[in-house]
Formats: structure tokens, sequence, C-alpha cells
């Protein structure tokens, strides 16, 4: 209620601020009255560089795909008020546009999708420290038309790298920063087009941290692009960019509040101490190069041709601890708490550890040493010190290649006709690969859970029974490995009628998505369904918006759209346990999407306004969530179906120059994003083919967790005419929810509580996170130099910035929780949610010298 | 792009280059197991001495030290949170939580800072643990995990960890000790010339079945000359708890333990157990492997249960501990009218030349009319009228008792005539035609042995 008069408040001083502007002279007034809302980068690269703000995108926080999708890029932001708040100011709590998952929003380089087949996702590491040419960027916002795609319902930018693109200069670039990394060095060189139509761009940047703002976390990136445009005649551009960004680091782990609460809100517990050096087990690495080859066809005054064609491959992983018949190596493991014993003398003796002792808190990587080389052993014909404990990492080797066509006509003095076709094919090879056999000899490819199975039966436990008792080392797969193959192909098109009051437009896509699982390993357990192909799984699927904008004038604008669509489930969502077998979700469907918007976008000289109401549903989304259980002492598989959601709420952005050099800006986002309906879910168990149990999840009117349902932000900024800017933003978030876990939400997990009880309310109740605020300053200083200083007699600028975050060194921000998924009915607080926080205050600056 | 543009640019790559200097983390390896700088100051006896009450929780508060080498682990599952040192005067249970044997294998030196420790007793089994108070009620505890490396201490791999050989009579407590303090508790033992007990030959040596029995499996050894039976003990959730054990005869190593009174042996698994000798017997069958039958006739692979002449088949029972074959006409349906003719026939047992077997069998029975008669055969051929075979006849047994008799040994009967034979032993039950049901004979044979002399 509270929120919803907020709401009001903000909307009345919308109107409030229209009404200011209705009452000022039209001397500003913008002349046009056709122009769209579509903002550019290009606009943004005429600012000064207070509008590109730090250097240091918020891509660069997140090497692991998904995480900060929402803020796809400060780089993306553009002039749109509310965007660029959502953008630059509520990352921190990993705030997503309108609640939207990942996969509803999408990102184009030179004319094709970078996104993920997968999983959806767009995978901003591929480009990660490459900023200086990926400047330019199109993006359209939320259901409204785009030149180069259909569009996600969540918004799509696309960014132009061509070398032609690239301001003709060069750029030499350090920052210092206390966030993952501690330098980084870039530089970028472009030629600009010559007169025999060649130009080129260079950039590489070097980013590393030995220590980033976590304990025991750390990063080593490498980023390197290479771009040659070829303008023929006057209708035909070539071009051609290739780049990569191989990257590893050492990441900040998850942790229950016990462990925080003992050790510190800055605590990571992936790592350990080996003979004097914080050794990391969770290593990030990505190496996946792309090579994206345009071609540019302007057929004649009114036509334009964009045709692409990209390939990529390469692959990414994490690592982590495996273990064989040994003790559990994470310090969080929960008979390693204080709070497992009952008896005083050990909860203290246990508590002091923690407080003080890196052997206990961290990973005790001298314990596992110590356990490989304990003793020999001979097994499958080799001799020497089995491994209990080794360092893996789960990789993906990626071969993904789209093309892509655009076409974009102007028909007549009204009309914008956009039609294009793609076709996207990517193959996975998802497996386990041993790096580190942490002092053992070797390691053995066995499943220790499956041999609870059946002791007397040898082929139960086995991996891959075509290679059974198979004796492993560094470099060699075990586990399980698969193939997941993917291809897509869509037409879409689009007609935009431009009239004097009203634009309207509607676009239309049909398309057709396949994929199936290919087993590499016959896996013992399930020797008939796990090794080969799987059946392929087909659909197609449309998605139609339509829409208007009203022009009351050069500054008023009022616009609604509607989106109907469906969309292809992803394959972790239908594949059960695709690490193991073939087995699908019972009952496998489209998700259907109908979203509408409708909003008011203000845009005078002196003050910008938009303000946007949506409302979106979902229907039949599928999830599988898979972790531990207790009972079943099993990997455990929850298929579940019937994801009913409504994500709806207002947004509403402001920027009113209130001095000539000094803006206001003020952003707000208020959704309620909740499961309307309850949910239908399947158990199943890694190591046994039938399904354990049926459950009804009452999910019904939880919230949707993982981002703040709502963000607010007020900022001012000054910027001088003599080439600096300063500006400082206060951010605050509110009704943030933990996300639910279904298996709390069945008649078996409150089974004999009585209802209304304090364990009752514990099991059922959603965990709600604190709100939070932040306060967040920029600042920026440029400087050309003297004549005297000049690089090669042009002009030179030498640049500065500062960006600071959470100024008031706010160290309990949760960015995100997760109820944990392994949940012991009888003893409810056994496995407690895992979160971690956010860091403190933290910097990046900036210098940069252009020529 | 000119080669002037092309040379600056390679200049700052190059310069670019070297500022960028790499950070490639190399781990160096923790050094290799090694005695630490600890010596004990005191000896696992002098430690277990402490304790004299069963049942008391005696807290160590001086800074005993003693170290020992690790004679038992958890490897196989067979000893969970506790693992087995031993030094120079005795040996002990030492409670610890986790995985014991990564980093505790049998064979290592390890050094335990007993201080804040606990010594109490299983049933007499000493154990040294840490004391955890739940509810009001003090437990002993396996040390948390976390806790291990502020009392245990680990040195060298690879020490001397063989088992001490022994005799059944040294396993007795030595006079002017106590149970508690038998020095032998807890070691690692080797007994010799022993074997499982033949009906335990044919179980496994744990329970597997869903809801293990926390006391685990009990199967028992004894030896020729009659040493025994001494239990030994195997936990369900030991990795060899659904194998059978080994049928023949030889040594056994295995950690010594007690319950109460009671002898128990702990193997660690079954490497411990070297029984490929011959057995004391040639033959034996005591039928204690075999599920009872209520009326539904025996069937034991490679025995024979058939009913030459009426309906009355073996049928396989118990009383109190014993399980035993048993037949009886008093349920036929045609004993009016039919001679009762059974058979129970061993399979073929092959005599070696140059000893004198004997075989002896124990027998009950009850009521007054019938015979069992024991047989042997060297042409039976598996024929489903036995009686178109030889049979020569050991022993006949009259019933004529009202009540029934306990098992009567009967024998011995020399085999030495069917050296270098294969044969058949059979029991034969025969009740006349007409006999009243009451009155029909109850047998009950059992504890079937060929010695070699």
């Amino acid at each position: 209620m509270k929120k919803t008069t907020l709401l009001l408040c903000f909307l009345s001083v919308g109107f409030y601020s229209i009404a200011q502007i209705k009452n000022k002279p039209k001397k500003d007034a913008t002349k046009k009255t056709d122009s769209t809302l579509v903002t550019t980068l290009e606009d943004l690269k005429e600012d000064n560089a207070a509008s590109t703000l730090s250097t240091v995108s918020l891509d660069d926080n997140d090497l692991g795909e998904g995480n900060t999708q929402s803020v796809s890029s400060v780089l993306t932001a553009g002039r749109d008020p509310f965007t660029s708040a959502a953008a630059y100011n509520f990352g921190v709590l990993r705030f997503r546009v309108r609640g939207y998952e990942s996969d509803l929003s999408g990102t184009y380089i030179n004319g094709v999708s970078m996104d993920n087949l997968d999983n959806g996702f767009t995978p901003f590491g591929l480009w990660g420290g490459l900023n200086d040419v990926l400047r330019n960027r199109d993006q359209s916002i939320g259901l409204r038309t785009s030149t180069f795609a259909f569009g996600d319902i969540g918004g799509t930018s696309s960014i132009d790298a061509r070398a032609n693109k690239q301001r003709k200069q060069t750029e030499v670039g350090y920052a210092f920063s206390n966030r993952n990394y501690t330098h980084r060095f870039e530089i970028t060189h472009s030629t600009g087009i010559s007169k025999k139509g060649w130009a080129f761009s260079f950039s590489a940047s070097r980013r590393y941290a030995n220590e980033g703002y976590f304990p025991g976390t750390s990063y080593d990136g490498w980023s390197w692009f290479a771009a040659a445009d070829k303008r023929i005649g006057q209708n035909h551009l070539l071009s051609l960019v290739v780049f990569g960004a191989p990257t590893k680091s050492g990441r900040q782990g998850t942790a229950v509040k016990e462990a925080f609460d003992l050790v510190g809100n800055d605590y990571n517990p992936n790592w350990g101490w080996q003979e004097g050096k914080k050794r990391n087990a969770t290593i990030n690495r990505t190496n996946q190069p792309v090579a994206i080859f345009t071609h540019d066809y302007r057929i004649n005054n009114s036509s334009n041709l964009i045709s692409a064609a990209s390939f990529s491959f390469g692959d990414r992983g994490s690592s982590n601890i495996d273990w064989y018949h040994a003790d559990n190596p994470s310090p969080l493991y929960y008979r390693y708490l204080p709070s497992y014993w009952d008896d005083a003398n050990i909860k203290a003796q246990l508590t002091k550890e923690w407080q003080t002792n890196d052997a206990v808190r961290q990973i005790n990587w001298a314990k596992l040493y110590d356990a490989n080389r304990g003793q020999t052993e001979t097994y499958n014909g080799v001799t020497g010190k089995r491994s209990r404990y080794i360092q893996y990492e789960y990789l993906t080797k990626t071969t993904k290649f789209n093309l892509n066509t655009t076409l974009n006509s102007r028909i007549g003095d009204h009309t914008e006709f956009t039609a294009g076709a793609s076709f996207q094919y990517q193959k996975n090879n998802n497996y386990k690969k041993i790096i580190d056999l942490l002092g053992g000899d070797y390691f053995v490819d066995l499943n220790q859970f499956a041999e609870r199975i059946n002791a007397n039966n040898q082929s139960i436990p086995q991996s891959n029974l075509n290679n059974p008792n198979r004796v492993v080392r560094v470099g060699d797969d075990y586990g399980y490995n698969y193939d997941i193959v993917i291809g897509k192909g869509a037409a879409w098109a689009q007609v935009v009628m431009k009239y004097n009051k009203v634009d309207y437009f509607a676009s239309l896509e049909f398309s057709g998505t396949s994929f199936y699982r290919k087993g590499n390993y016959k896996n013992g357990l399930f020797p008939n369904n796990s090794y080969g192909k799987a059946v392929r799984q087909e659909f197609t699927n449309y998605a139609f918006k339509t829409g208007f904008t009203y022009k009351l004038n050069g500054r008023n604008y009022f616009y609604g759209n509607i989106a109907s669509l469906t969309k292809a489930p992803f394959y972790d969502n239908v594949y059960l346990s695709p690490r193991v077998r073939n087995t699908t979700q019972e009952k496998i469907d489209n998700e259907e999407i109908r979203s509408v918007e409708a909003g008011y976008t203000l845009n005078a000289p002196k003050i910008k306004v938009r303000l946007t109401g949506y409302y979106t549903e979902f229907h039949n989304q599928m999830n599988v969530l898979t972790f531990f259980h207790d009972t079943y002492l099993n990997l455990v598989n929850y298929g579940i179906t019937g994801i009913n959601k409504v994500h709806s709420g207002g947004e509403l952005g402001v920027e009113a120059k209130v001095l000539p050099n000094l803006t206001v800006n003020g952003a707000a986002a208020v959704g309620r994003y909740n499961y309307t309906s309850t949910q239908n879910a399947i158990t199943t168990i890694d190591n046994d083919a039938s399904v354990v149990s049926r459950d009804v999840v009452y999910a019904k009117d939880y919230y949707v967790g993982g981002t703040p349902q709502e963000a607010y932000s007020i900022g001012l900024s000054y910027r001088s005419p003599k080439f600096w800017s300063v500006s400082i933003t206060y951010n605050y978030f509110d009704e943030i929810y933990a996300e639910i876990n279904p298996l709390r939400r069945t008649a078996a997990a409150v089974q004999g509580l009585t209802e209304g009880s304090a364990e009752w309310h514990h099991i059922l109740d959603q965990t709600k996170l604190q709100s939070q605020s932040t306060v967040d300053m920029y600042a920026s200083y440029s400087l050309k130099l003297p004549k005297s200083w000049s690089i090669n007699k042009k002009n030179t600028f030498l640049a500065f910035s500062l960006s600071a975050s959470n100024l008031l060194n706010n160290k309990s921000i949760i960015p995100f929780a997760f109820e944990q998924l392994r949940f012991d009915a009888a003893e409810f607080d056994k496995f407690p949610g895992k979160y971690n926080y956010a860091y403190g205050v933290n910097y990046s600056a900036s210098v940069s010298l252009r020529f | 792009m000119n080669i002037k543009s092309l040379f600056r640019l390679s200049i700052l790559a190059i310069s670019f280059a070297t500022i960028s200097t790499s950070c490639k983390k190399n781990y160096q390896a923790p050094p290799e197991a090694a005695d630490p700088n600890i010596t004990a100051n005191t000896t696992i006896k002098a430690l277990k001495a402490r304790h004299t009450v069963s049942g008391a929780f005696d807290i160590i508060n001086d800074d005993a030290i003693i170290t020992g080498v690790v004679i038992a682990s958890d490897k196989s599952g067979n000893f969970y949170k506790e693992m087995y040192i031993r030094d120079a005067t005795g040996a002990i249970a030492v409670e610890l939580a986790g995985t014991l044997y990564t980093n505790y294998p049998v064979g290592k030196r390890v050094f335990i800072k007993c201080k804040g420790l606990c010594l109490s007793d299983y049933h007499n089994l000493i154990q040294l643990g840490i004391k955890s108070v739940s509810n009001g009620i003090p437990t002993l505890e396996s040390v948390p995990t976390p806790l291990i490396p502020n009392y245990v201490v680990g040195g060298s791999l690879g020490n001397d960890a063989s088992p001490k050989s022994v005799i059944a009579a040294d396993l007795n407590t030595p006079s002017g000790s106590t149970t508690m303090q038998n020095p032998l508790l807890g070691d690692l033992i080797k007994l010799d010339g022993y074997e499982f007990l033949i009906g335990d030959t044919k179980r496994s040596y744990g329970d597997t079945s869903a809801y293990k029995s926390t006391l685990g499996g009990q199967i028992n050894i004894k030896s020729c000359d009659g040493s025994g039976p001494f239990i030994v003990m195997t936990s369900g959730y030991a990795d060899f708890a659904a194998k059978a054990p080994e049928a023949g005869n030889g040594s056994i190593a295995a950690i010594y333990t007690v319950y109460n009174s009671t002898k128990q042996l702990i193997i660690r698994d079954t490497t411990d157990v070297k029984f490929s000798g011959a057995r004391c017997f040639l033959f034996e069958e005591d039928f204690q492997a075999y599920p009872t039958t209520g009326t539904a006739p025996l069937a034991i692979t490679g025995w024979k249960n058939i009913q030459e002449s009426g309906d009355v088949p073996f049928t396989i029972a118990s009383f109190g501990s014993s399980v035993f074959p048993k037949i009886s006409a008093f349920s036929s349906a045609v004993l009016a009218t039919t001679n009762i003719t059974s058979w129970l026939i061993s399979p073929g047992i092959s005599i070696p030349t140059g000893i004198s077997p004997k075989y002896t069998y124990t027998c009950a029975n009850r009521y007054t009319s019938g015979t069992l008669k024991a047989l042997v055969s060297i042409d039976y051929a598996g024929s489903a009228t036995p009686s178109t075979a030889t049979w020569t006849e050991l022993n006949t047994i009259q019933a004529n008792s009202s009540a029934f008799t306990a098992f009567l040994p009967y024998g011995p009967y020399d085999l030495t005539p069917y050296a270098g034979k294969k044969i058949y032993l059979a029991f034969k039950y025969e009740v006349a035609a007409g006999t009243s049901k009451s009155a029909a004979a109850t047998y009950e044979p059992d504890d079937m042995k060929i010695s070699k002399n």
C-alpha cells in the first residue's frame, strides 16, 4: 500500500513536470515530431566523459554468465533516464528490469545475435575488457521496435563494432580498482576509413588482481580485438571482426549466516592456504573467441540489407573439488559448524576455531594432499597413490555459428518495413575434467553415490560402461560427457507507419527450434538411455507485437504496446538429468508470454521524463533443480512444470536540468513479481530410473526472488564547462526476496505440523531480505594537453575518472539469496539458506590518453 | 595503415605487454608426511589405566601425550568414526568424526595431545574421545572433524602395523587385571587354524538389509581343536558386508574387542581373513544357514528331498538357536493306506585315500512308530526312487519316546572302506501304512560331520 502511494507520488511528479513544461516558452522545442525514441550511443559519444561513466563496466564484475544480465552494460544505458539509472545504480542488488529473467533480453554485435541458444543468456564475458571498441550501441526498450531484430520483451541492444565506426584515434588507459581486479591496462588504435576504403581497429586489454575485493579472489584476463572494413563502391561494406577475452578468475562463494556471523561479511569459503599462498578452489575460466563477418549492402536510397555470419568456438569452465570416500572438503559442511553440536564445550571450541583458524574456516589444502598421499593402491593394473580429492573443472566446449540477414526499407513517406531471417546452430560438449590430482597419481572414474545401491554389482557405479573402471589423470574427462545440439531458424517482419500525430507498428516472427542430447558415456545406472542420441525435441513458435505512439507535440508522447509470444523451453529445463541420461520432463510445453505496456515520455531540453506501466504474464514455464538430498542420500532432480508468473509494475525516470550545469536524476522501479499457479514437481534421483514422488508445489502468491521488486534512485550531477564533472546518487532497494525452494511448499514438507505454528511458518514463509541503500559517486576531468605535449601533432587529451560505489560502506548488502535446495523436513534448520554479501566501498580510478 | 603507424602501434603493444606482468600462480605441494617434533610422555597402557570405573567419563586435564601407530581405520566402513592405535604397551580406540583412513591410514604414526579429551568405555572397551552433554545426558563423542588437528597430529607413514599372533587362551583377561584393562583389547591380533562355523560360511559377513542392524552381523569362528567359537562382528555399512566369508581354514587378523564380557573380533576388511586351507572336517552340515520352511519341503541346493512313497517331505525347523531338518507323518493324508518312505540325501562327498574318516550326526525324536535310518551309497545317481541304488545301513533309530529326546549323538561310523570314492549320505524315514497319526514318529537329524581321522 505504502509503495503504491509512492508510485502515485512519482506519477504526480511526472504530470506536474508536464504541466511545468507546458507553461514554458516553446523555444527549445524539438522541431520534428516524427522522431522515434531510439537512443543511440552516437549521442552519448558526443557528450563528455560523464555520460560514459566509469570505463569499468558492470559486465566485468561477472565473468560467469547471466548474473548481471539486466545491467547488460553501463554503456547500453543511452539517455533514457530510467534505463540509465537501472544500469548505473541498481546493479549492486542484481536488479533485473521488470524482474525478467536473463533470457528475455538480447544482444547483437554487427548484425548477429550473441545470445546462447542453450539458456538465452548474453555471454558478456566473451567481450569483457573491450569497452573501448564496443561503445556504439542501439537499444530497444521493452516492447518497442528495433531495426535489427524482432527483439526480446526485456529489451535488445545492438553493438556496432565495425572498424569504420571506431573514432580515428589511439587511446591508452590504465585503471586501478579494488573490485574484482586491481589493474587494468588497455590500448586501442583505430585508423578511420582510408581513401581506398579500408579501416582498421585494434584493441587489447589486460586485467588482473592477485587478490580482488574478497579474500582469495583473483583475476587474470586478457582481451583482444581486431577489425577490418573494406568499402567496395558506394553500396557495399564488408567487415570482419574477431575478438576474444581469455579470462580466469578465482570466485567468491556463498555461505550460511552462521559462517558470516563467525568470520565476517567478507568471508569467502572458496580459498585456503597452501604453502603460504591463498589458493582458490573455484576458478572460472573462459576462452571463446568470436569472428563475425558482415556485409552491409545499400540497395538504394531507401533500402538497406545487412547480412552477417558469425563463428565462435572455445570453452568455459568452473573448477571445484571432487572427492571419493573422503570428508567433504568444504568448510561449510553442516557438521563442521558449531550449530551442529549440542555440547556447550564443543560449541565453544568450534566457535573459537571458526573465529581464528583459517585451517578450519577455509579449505584445508594440506589435509587434501595428505589424504591423497597416504596410501598406495593398485587399481585396474595401475599402482600408485590414489587420489581421494581432485580439483576438477566442469566445462562446456561450445561451437556456435549464426547467419542473419535484415532488410530495412522505407516505402513511401509513412512506412518503414523491416524483415529478417536467421539461422543459429550451437553445440555444447559438457564434461568434467581433472585439472589437479593434488598430490596423488591417479583417480578412478566411479560414481560413489551409485556404489551404495548394490555393493556386489560392479557395473552400476560406472560412469562409462564403454570404458569401465577407468584410471584417470590430469586432463582426462570423467564423470559425465554429453553433447547438446541446438538449431534455431527464424523469420520476422515489421511494419512501422508514421503519421503526424500517431505512429503504429506491428511485428511478427515465426521460429523453429530443435535440440537433442547425445550421450558420450554409457552410464552404469542407465545403460539403455544414456549413450547416443536422444529423441530430437522440436518446437515451433510465434511472436507478435503491436503498438502506437501518440505524439501530442514534440515533447509529449504517449504510447502503448502489446505482445504475445511463445518460447521454446531451454534444454536444461527439459532434460531432468542431462549429465547421466536422456530422460525428459513428462510434459514438455512451450512457454507462453503476454505483455502489455503503456507510458508517457517527456522529452524537453530541460527535463526528460519517462513513465511506464507494464503487465506481463508467463504461462507454462518449466524448471529443473538438482541437489543432494539427505533422505535419498543422492543427487535429486526436481522437474517442475506449470510455472505461471505475473510481473507488473511501473517505471519512472526523470532527468531535470535545474541549473545550467546541474542535473537532477530520479528513477523508480516498483514492481510485483509473483508466482500465480500451483506447480507440479516430479522427483527423480540421478541414481534411479523411477519417479520417486510427485508433488504439488503450492507456489501461488510467493514472490519471484533474485531481484529487488522496488528500486529507487535520486542523484545530482554537476558538469563544469571546464571539462570536469561530478555526480552523486542515492539508491534505495526494497521488497527483496530469497528465491523459494519448491520442496518447502509441498504437503509433505509440513506434514504433521500444526497449521500456523512457528515451525509451519518457518517452513512456508518466504525469506524477505533487508531493504538496502547505497550512495555512489562519479567524477571525471578531461584535459587537452598543450601543443608541446601533443603526440603526432594531434590534439591530445588526458582524461581522469573516479567511480566510487557504496560510499556508506554498507557491508550488509545481500545481492541475492536462495533458500538452500537441500532440505530436511525433520530438522528444517539443518540446511539454512546460502548467500553472500556485496562489496563495501569500492572504486575504480582511471586515466587515459587519447590522440 | 601506413608503416609509421604500424611501427608506433607495435611499440605500444610491446610496452603494453611489458607492463602487464603475468600473475600466474604456481602452488607448491605441501611437505610429505613426516614425524613432528613431539614426544610422548605416557603410554597407551598407562593412559587406559586411568579409566577404572566402567561407564565413567574421565576427562584428561594434564598434558598427557601418547603416540601410536594406526592399526585399524575406517577404510572399508567396518569402523565408523573410530580408529585404533597401538604402542608397545597396548592399544586403544580413538573416536574421531569424519572419514579417517584418508588422513590416518594403517601404518601412520599419530601423536595425541590428550588434554581436554575424555576416556570412557563402551561396555568395557576403553575409548578415547570427547565428552558431549546433550539434553543433560553425557556421551563419549567422536571429536568433531574441525577440532581433530587440535588433538591429533599426524606423523610418518608405513610404520609396522602387523598383527600380534596369539592363541585363544591369550584372549582371556590375565589374572590380576580387569576385563577393561586387558592389554590385548583394541589390539590387532592374529589367530591361526580357525574357520567359520559351517552354517556361517553360507551367510554374509554383515546385515545388508535396508534396516542394517546397528550391532552388525555376527558370524563365528572356531578352531579344529575346539577353541572358540568367537564372534566376528561386521557392520552392515562395511563395503564387504554382503560378501560370503571364505569357507576354508587358516589365519584371521582382527581388532580384539569386548562387549561386557563377550569376546568379539572385528576385521578391517576381508584380506584379514586368510581361510584358504582345508577345513577341520571333510564334510559338515549344521543347517544353520537355512530359513525354516514350516510345512513346505526342505529345498537345499545339492540335496535331495524325496517322497518315494507317500506324501511326507523333510522340512526345516528350529528349536532355540538350532536349525535342522525335521520329518513327521502326522499330517499325512495317505498314512492310513500307504507306507511312508522319505529320503533326505546329501550331495556327493569325495572320500580321499590314506585317512580313516568317521561319520557322526545328532538326532532328536519323539513318538513311537517309525524308523530313521542313516545310510550310505556309492552308486546313487540322483534317481527319484532311491531304493533302486545300493545303500549300506549305518544306523537305525527306532522312535520310542513320549517327549522329544535331546539331540543325541550317533556314530562315529567308519567310512574308511569308501576311500577314493564319492559317497552319498541319506536319512530314510519309514512309517508303515495304517499307523495312527498320533503315533507316527518325528525325527530331527542335525550336525552331520565327517572327520578326517
